[in-house]
């Protein structure tokens, strides 16, 4: 009796909520009848979309890819972030690519180049039978129309930084790009620049569309045109971006149909997905979840080669202990580079020049601090700090390719710098608010690191030990370290064009700066994708992105 | 987080006090008689208790340092004898950190709320007590501050102040003001009638003293149960924030912290999540059920 | 009734326009540059300027508000700095996601909590009535954000039973119409992608729900209590009339009343506890858009989306207070 009375009971009560469901559901019903005709457009797409699913059973192949952010924007010229890259190196080709496993170039819109005696003129012959996106023909006014557009203003990033353009001088050193024929480009440079060819294979300077970029204005980068591999198909903004095949690449066509890029913020919640099979490939694992991948049959480590340094700078600028050399030869013999490196789980080698050893140009010579508290101490004493000081160091709080572990890794080095009276402050931050602390030089000691750009030396040396960029407020040389002979040497390096002189210019330099140490380097990493077993023939590129077309997948 | 302005809302404790005013001795002496009655109340006290011993001798109950690790080798070691709860990303012992851990919630819960509570006081007693045209002002600003889904707030309070504990705290004390203001504001509305305050301005004294003097301790009982179960509110609301990134920073053993920094091993290491968390919910279990069984003792309705 | 609804309308007015000021004040005593985060990490000093020249970020605060309050009022949230995309626009994607998910959470704690609550009372000091206050009490302790991240280890690492973040599985092909997932795939028929997207908001529903689950019934469970002890339902039970009928004609009905302006007042905080869930699954909603548009300065975004989350908060606030009156007959409109 009283069983049946509370069946009675509940039943009564979940009616009254499915009865109000009911009745939420008609509001929102007679909130859209001016949606009814678009009922019908809705029952064929969804006809369409059965179709699609059938085409898919029959062998479409999509490749899904995971990662931690989304794109910031599509026009690969105006971003800097890596999130963009990754997908604007799909859909846009530059006049030069990089080799598929180093920085050493090769032919992609243009087919063949030369240079001057001098290094000033350079001169392309570009490819006949390229087309973009849209449809249009690429020739050589394509090329000169989007250097152009470069030049015109400051939101060109990288166009500024790696041709020198400022306000002043929106061209930097390129004085003039004409097209010398239909397919062939001529540049001028105000004065020889070493990198140039490596510069141009950078994915910023992939060509757009002139057409597209003129239709949409400032909404281009949401609606990206180039000749590429993949063709842009959709974007959701924070969820995902889908790429299709371009069936009539002039490369390689790509053995995907389907390329998704799916933004899943958390590393552990992505590594879950992968695991689940709802994703095929992932950046931004965790260290401790290699382990785990390696031990897992369905899956595989696929380890990106090491371009890139992470580094602990200190601050010369800052009167107190940071602008003492002594100091700072200190903590370097007071942190113990190897037990830190146990926090990079196998995917970091201690690093002792600013500069990786898979560059040419790397100083072997140059032979590390090592680690030695009593020699610390005895410097300390020499510079007049016998007792210890407080300092801050200053950390992002994300993990970065060359860092995996920023939170734990500043908290390691706190504790190793209490044995020599060093009394460390952590402050975190979020990656864009570290960034503008260390650039207005608002740190004692900060965390950063680099990931190279073109394979050259000076993307290194020139951008983050050079005195020109220790300007507060936009510096990568956040040691505001100003050195003139290493900035003789680097300026000396970069406009000459015999790559042996070059090598000895640069080794000189990394010994003065080990000198001076206004860095304590840490570690060059490799960092890991982990993928699905059926992932094949993917090859990470060294700068940190790659086109998509040489991998396949198998169902 | 701040999901539990309080974990019931009672609207019907302000009126009640109305009746009560005049016998207000025997009601705390009844009240404690119903707390140790209470299994509920008596449980919640035994734990904030417990919170408050180990947080007094935490040097000497924790195992090793909160701080340093031993070795970077040690990391993430499964519970054990040596570690009876494990360790942590550096290798730090998870049970010491959860011990000193204890000192850090105490010191939000009295803090938040000590702000929320002088502050929202203040605002109530003068809103309820002066009426007209001040209770307005102060009211429509409570509407104001309560039109924000607390978190929201905080975040917005922190991010403009800056991350770290004190102003987490900070933050967590100015959300909880409307809280206050509007508990005190009822029950001084119905004190202020009585003739006892009305005897105590008719010989002369002057608004504040009456205010401090004689309506706000009558207003006590409400303030009370408020308190207690705003120290458990507050102490989830830190460790939200702090599990966001936006509260203590490393090395500090909070609880919302160290839970957010395990996160990234939480497939291989799940006691590094699983135990601060324990903590953050036991702790907030404990003021939450003293704060119900005080409120169940303080409040005559119930009383049979 | 309408006079006072009209009453209540223009009582939102102040309290509107103290809202934008105040998260105007707050936004804009931000530290850090929003021009810099949205240049990236290598721009130069002269872009910087350019771009905070475009922005406006150098007009005084007053003119900068004014410019805010006048681009709302015509429905223009203004542009996202980071994402350069047009915040009315984002939301339309981001709200229906956060909206989806706390409905799915409040009604799962309404269903739950007023169902237990009733039980609980009904059958006062029970084993039934016992468990599910516990489980009460522990539900208004809960730190959503740990519940949340055990579920995951349980159900997504352990068992492998559901995934553990976003919204639908990129394999399922969705039609969207209004953006709820679940609506969506009712209106095109398309089951798979019910099914998926269902799984999908299981658990940060439940993280969601836990808390005012744990309120409901408990509310639900004292004021059937104290409804059951008056005269009128003692001479309706002493009548005669059977038990659930007394149940349902007069307590519940009666009890009703507290719960209903319980669950507004969780509803509205809801969307601020989306904040922790949202980031822990990965839920594209709002909640994680502020949090990430706070840690990356995107003023505009901070600005626009905390004021349409303070707007529904406070409309939903009154809808539960004109419900309160049109279902208790004690009050009368002024």
């Amino acid at each position: 009796m009283l069983k049946k009375r509370n069946f009675l009971l509940l039943f009564t009560l979940l009616f009254a909520v499915v009865f109000f469901l009911g009745a939420c559901t008609e509001d929102a019903g007679t909130g859209s009848t001016d949606d009814n005709q678009s009922e019908d457009d809705s029952s064929d797409s969804s006809d369409d979309s059965s179709e699609d699913q059938a085409t898919e059973d029959t062998g479409d192949k999509t490749l899904v890819f995971g990662r931690g952010a989304d794109s910031i924007q599509l026009d690969p010229s105006k971003v800097t972030d890596g999130e963009s890259i990754y997908v604007t190196n799909q859909i846009y080709d530059t006049l030069v690519r990089y080799k598929e496993e180093n920085t050493e170039v090769k032919p992609a819109l243009a087919e063949d180049w030369n240079t001057s005696e001098d290094g000033t003129v350079w001169t392309f012959k570009l490819r006949e039978d390229v087309k973009f996106h849209d449809g249009n023909d690429f020739t050589a006014e394509d090329v000169v129309f989007n250097f152009e557009r470069w030049a015109t203003s400051g939101e060109f990033i990288y166009y500024g930084y790696m041709f020198g353009a400022s306000e002043e001088d929106l061209g930097g050193i390129i004085e003039s790009v004409e097209a010398t024929g239909d397919y062939e480009v001529t540049f001028t440079l105000s004065e020889p620049n070493a990198p140039f060819l490596q510069t141009l294979a950078m994915p910023p300077f992939g060509i757009a569309s002139p057409a597209a970029v003129e239709e949409h204005g400032e909404d281009y980068f949401k609606n990206p045109v180039g000749t590429g591999p993949f063709v842009f198909e959709e974007w959701v903004p924070d969820d995902s971006i889908t790429v299709t095949k371009n069936e009539d690449y002039f490369g390689e066509a790509a053995n995907v149909d389907k390329v998704i890029f799916r933004t899943i913020p958390d590393n552990g919640a992505r590594f879950l997905e992968l695991q689940a099979g709802s994703i095929d490939l992932m950046t931004g694992l965790n260290p401790q979840d290699i382990g785990t991948t390696e031990d897992d049959s369905n899956l595989q480590i696929i380890r990106r080669p090491s371009m890139n340094i992470s580094y602990m700078a200190m601050n010369t600028s800052k009167e107190g202990p940071m602008s003492e050399k002594l100091v700072r030869q200190a903590i370097n013999l007071a942190i113990d580079k190897e037990e830190l490196l146990t926090l990079y789980e196998g995917i970091g080698k201690p690093a002792k020049n600013p500069i990786p050893p898979s560059l040419w140009g790397y100083n072997d010579e140059v032979e590390d601090y090592g680690y030695d508290v009593e020699k610390a101490k005895a410097l300390l004493a020499e510079a007049g700090y016998a007792d210890g000081f407080d300092i801050s160091l200053y950390t992002m709080a994300n993990p970065r390719p060359y860092m995996p572990q920023p939170k734990v890794t500043a908290q390691a080095i706190q504790q190793m710098l209490k044995d020599i009276n060093v009394n460390v402050k952590i402050t975190e931050s979020d990656w864009d608010t570290h960034l503008t602390a260390t650039e207005n030089a608002e740190h004692d000691m900060a965390f950063l690191g680099w990931t190279g750009d073109n394979g050259d030396p000076d993307n290194f040396m020139y951008v983050l030990l050079d005195k020109d960029n220790a300007k507060v407020g936009s510096a990568g040389n956040i040691a505001f370290y100003k050195n003139d002979e290493v900035h003789d040497l680097l300026k000396e390096a970069q406009t000459e064009m015999d790559q042996e002189v070059r090598t000895e210019l640069y080794m000189e330099a990394q010994e003065l700066i080990h000198e001076d140490a206004p860095w304590f380097p840490i570690a060059h990493t490799t960092p890991p994708l982990a993928a699905s077993q059926n992932v094949t023939d993917y090859v990470p590129h060294p700068t940190g992105s790659e086109p998509f077309n040489l991998l396949d997948i198998k169902q | 987080m701040s999901l539990q302005p309080n974990p019931l809302p009672d609207p019907k404790l302000a009126e009640a006090q109305e009746t009560n005013q005049s016998k207000s001795s025997s009601l705390w002496g009844d009240a404690f008689s119903r707390i140790v009655k209470s299994k509920t109340s008596l449980i919640g006290l035994c734990i904030i208790l417990i919170l408050i011993i180990t947080a007094i001798f935490a040097p000497l109950i924790a195992t090793h340092s909160p701080t340093d690790y031993a070795s970077l080798t040690d990391r993430y070691q499964s519970p054990s004898s040596e570690h009876i709860l494990g360790t942590d990303e550096l290798g730090r012992d998870i049970f010491s950190r959860i011990v000193f851990g204890s000192r850090i919630s105490i010191q939000i819960g009295v803090i938040a709320v000590g702000i929320s509570m002088i502050i929202g006081v203040l605002l109530g007693g003068i809103a309820g007590y002066f009426g007209r045209w001040i209770d307005q002002i102060i009211m429509r600003l409570i509407d104001i501050m309560m039109a924000f889904p607390s978190i929201l707030l905080a975040i917005a309070l922190v991010a403009v102040l800056g991350p770290n504990l004190r102003n987490a705290m900070i933050a967590v004390g100015i959300v909880g003001i409307p809280q206050f203001a509007r508990i005190v504001r009822s029950a001084v509305l119905s004190v202020k009638e009585t003739e006892y305050i009305e005897a105590a301005r008719a010989i002369g004294a002057k608004h504040g003293r009456t205010l401090m003097q004689h309506v706000l301790p009558n207003c006590l009982a409400p303030i009370i149960v408020q308190a207690t179960l705003s120290i458990g509110t507050a102490i989830l609301d830190a460790a939200g924030l702090s599990f966001l990134g936006l509260g203590a920073q490393p090395p500090k053993p909070e609880w919302g912290a160290m839970l957010s920094d395990g996160r990234a091993a939480l497939q291989n290491a799940p006691w590094v999540v699983a135990f601060p968390g324990m903590a953050i919910f036991l702790v907030v279990l404990g003021f939450n059920l003293f704060g119900d069984g005080l409120r169940d003792a303080l409040d005559p309705r119930l009383k049979q | 009734m309408l006079k006072y609804i009209v009453r209540r309308l223009f009582m939102l007015i102040p309290v509107l326009i103290g809202v934008s000021i105040l998260t105007f004040s707050l936004i804009h005593l931000i530290p850090g540059d929003p021009a810099r985060s949205m240049l990236g990490d290598k721009a130069t000093e002269a872009q910087l300027e350019s771009l905070q020249e475009e922005l406006g970020l150098n007009d005084p605060y007053i003119v900068q508000y004014g410019r805010f309050l006048g681009d709302i009022v015509q429905g223009d949230l203004g542009t996202s700095i980071q994402s350069k995309e047009d915040i009315a626009l984002q939301l339309l994607h981001k709200l229906p996601a956060t909206i989806e998910l706390t409905i799915f959470a409040m009604i799962l704690a309404v269903v739950v909590g007023i169902v237990a609550g009733v039980i609980a009372a009904v059958k006062q000091y029970s084993w039934f009535d016992n468990i599910s206050m516990t489980g009460a009490l522990f539900g208004v302790s809960m730190p959503i954000f740990w519940l949340g991240l055990m579920m995951i280890f349980v159900f997504s690492v352990q068992l492998q039973l559901l995934p553990p973040s976003g919204r639908m599985s990129s394999s399922i092909e969705l039609e969207t119409i209004t953006n709820f997932f679940l609506l969506d795939s009712i209106l095109t028929l398309n089951w798979a992608a019910f099914k998926d997207t269902f799984f999908h908001l299981l658990m940060p529903g439940i993280a969601l729900g836990t808390i005012p689950m744990a309120i409901i019934a408990r509310m639900t469970r004292s004021s059937m209590l104290e409804v059951m002890k008056q005269d009128y339902i003692r001479t309706a039970d002493a009548k005669g009339l059977k038990k659930h009928l007394v149940i349902f004609q007069h307590a519940l009905k009666n009890a009703f009343l507290p719960v209903l302006t319980v669950i507004g007042l969780q509803f509205g905080l809801l969307l601020g506890g989306a904040v922790l869930t949202e980031t822990i699954f990965s839920w594209p909603g709002v909640g994680r858009y502020v949090y990430l548009a706070v840690l990356g300065r995107d003023y505009p975004v901070v600005q626009s989306t905390i004021l349409i989350i303070a707007i529904i908060f406070v409309m939903v606030n009154l809808l539960t207070d004109l419900l309160y009156k049109y279902f208790d007959p004690r009050i009368k409109y002024e």
